[in-house]
């Protein structure tokens, strides 16, 4: 339902005024806690934005949040390093790893 | 893993986050000097993940022998971008001309044009030569 408000006219009709949805908060894939740097409006709000605007400049940047971005990175390195196999990276993190 | 002058790390948070960078300095308990694939800059030792390769490096050695270093260790070095210089742009006094120069320059262009059209001989028409082609009558 799109948010609406009841008005009165000059007329002295009674309308309804309509508001486009605003999109909900945007969440961390992993851990669902809520990302910072992120807009909350209607699309078109949105879409006028610039892409720096919308997302922090950084790798998974309005796709996680900065504790599991730092989590996948250290686990990428580490695999890099030989430190760790592929095998020992948590199942939630797998696909971003 | 100690943190020393040479030490491979990867940088974890920023914008930098999952490039390879070598330690090139140590500033003090937290910070490190850091450069290679990521910016030179200061870097706190928590956003680095300390990897168990080193390389000989001098204290504040430069990027070339930083690169040189990371390309040793197995890692391809990207070449860093290097903004392009602004034009520059010629003085006011340069460009700034009185109303009699243009005025003068606009003439002499004007006559230039009239005597390069009456140099010019006429064009002679083709199509007055040409017979006009009969039509047809209809049955």
């Amino acid at each position: 339902m799109k948010p609406t408000i009841q008005r009165r006219t000059p007329g002295n009709r009674t309308v309804t005024h309509t508001k486009p949805k605003r999109t909900g908060y945007h969440e961390c894939a992993v851990c669902h806690g809520l990302l910072h740097g992120t807009p909350r409006g209607t699309v078109a709000q949105i879409r006028k934005m610039k892409k720096s605007e919308r997302r922090p400049t950084r790798p998974f940047g309005g796709q996680l949040c900065t504790k599991c971005t730092r989590n996948v990175m250290s686990l990428r390195a580490q695999i890099k390093g030989e430190m760790i196999k592929a095998s020992d990276v948590p199942i939630t993190l797998r696909r971003f790893v | 893993m100690t943190i020393e002058v040479g030490r491979l790390c990867v940088k974890i948070a920023g914008r930098d986050a999952g490039k390879e960078c070598l330690i090139v300095d140590i500033i003090d308990e937290t910070f490190v000097m850091i450069d290679g694939n990521t910016r030179r800059r200061k870097c706190n030792i928590k956003h680095l993940e300390v990897l168990p390769k080193t390389a000989k490096l001098k204290a504040k050695a430069a990027h070339e022998d930083v690169a040189k270093a990371l390309k040793d260790l197995g890692f391809k070095v990207e070449a860093k971008r290097v903004a392009k210089k602004p034009k520059a742009k010629p003085a006011k006094s340069e460009t700034k001309t009185t109303l009699k120069e243009r005025v003068v320059a606009k003439v002499k262009k004007t006559e230039k044009l009239k005597k390069e059209v009456k140099a010019k001989p006429k064009a002679v028409k083709k199509s007055a030569t040409k017979p006009k082609t009969e039509i047809k009558a209809k049955k």
